[in-house]
């Protein structure tokens, strides 16, 4: 089989960002109410939206995971994985900029440091490593010409 | 196309496994808690502790433990009745009294809990004006040295 360098880059940015989604949704899906006054504390939904995300994002999370870990349908898990690691550093980065004295809530609900600048850099990278794989996943399922069927030069 | 459609199915699942999940998860928020209520969230009051041992003293309240059975037989302010989280919003009836000029002292384990608030709201929305949060909790409770019932529930 003829593997693309990417190939290796995929494998690795998948497995590492479904490991994280996965323990991530563990720790939100068990404690609802808990997550639920994270995302409240942010300022940015209501209490009702708020309500709604605590319910639905872990399960997201969970699900977009499990598909990036298995491959099953990469094509989709990779733009959503990419669009929860965006949204998550927009969140941070404006509870950053609007001095909110809050915890991420991003893995642990309890105990974590409050959000600083380490915490937007680390969202940044995983912001950062999303795109990327989103993109090598695009160019990897475009078809290439097989080498193989090309037409001798005369 | 069919990307798109996955990613759709994606989301679907989710939203669904998470309403779902958080029906069976005895902490987890119950379906009532999403449906919008309309208004801003009501008012409750909160009650110390020396205010919640005169109400217990004279039993001139209701207090509603919002812990789960075996946190409740462990140890509870004495005469209160279990009604746990998720059981509560289940079947609100079975734990709110008829009389609803009822005084009803709503606390959990932790101070200021929002399992508890969330309760109390409830109650108040539902006509139960005389209701009150108990905001330092079981902990402040016994922190401030008051008696405690034991063992299943009475």
């Amino acid at each position: 089989m003829n593997r693309h360098p990417s190939g290796i880059v995929v494998l690795v940015l998948r497995l590492g960002f479904g490991a994280l989604l996965i323990a991530a949704s563990v720790g939100k899906g068990l404690h609802p109410l808990d997550f639920q006054q994270s995302v409240d504390n942010y300022r940015v939904f209501g209490p009702w939206l708020s309500t709604w995300a605590a319910v639905f994002v872990p399960a997201l999370e969970m699900l977009t995971g499990l598909c990036l870990v298995s491959g099953l349908w990469l094509d989709a898990a990779a733009p959503v994985n990419a669009a929860l690691m965006s949204a998550f550093l927009m969140l941070v980065l404006q509870a950053f900029f609007r001095h909110l004295n809050i915890h991420c809530g991003c893995f642990s609900l309890k105990g974590e440091p409050n959000i600083d600048a380490a915490k937007i850099a680390e969202n940044l990278l995983y912001a950062a490593g999303s795109i990327l794989l989103y993109v090598l996943q695009v160019r990897d399922k475009k078809p290439r010409p097989d080498p193989g069927n090309r037409i001798p030069c005369i | 196309m069919k990307t798109f459609r996955r990613m759709v199915v994606l989301v679907a699942a989710s939203l669904a496994i998470g309403i779902l999940f958080n029906q069976f998860l005895d902490d987890g928020i119950p379906w009532r808690l999403l449906v919008p209520a309309g208004g801003r969230p009501p008012r409750v009051r909160y009650m110390d502790v020396e205010s919640a041992f005169e109400a217990s003293l004279h039993q001139s309240a209701v207090f509603l433990d919002v812990r789960s059975p075996s946190e409740f037989a462990v140890d509870r302010i004495p005469g209160a009745v279990n009604a746990p989280f998720g059981a509560f919003f289940r079947h609100p009836s079975g734990f709110t009294p008829a009389d609803r000029t009822l005084k009803i002292v709503v606390y959990d384990f932790e101070s200021g809990s929002r399992k508890a608030r969330l309760v109390a709201q409830w109650l108040v929305r539902g006509g139960y004006s005389n209701t009150a949060m108990f905001y330092p909790g079981l902990s402040g409770w016994l922190e401030t040295g008051k008696p405690v019932e034991k063992g299943g529930a009475p």
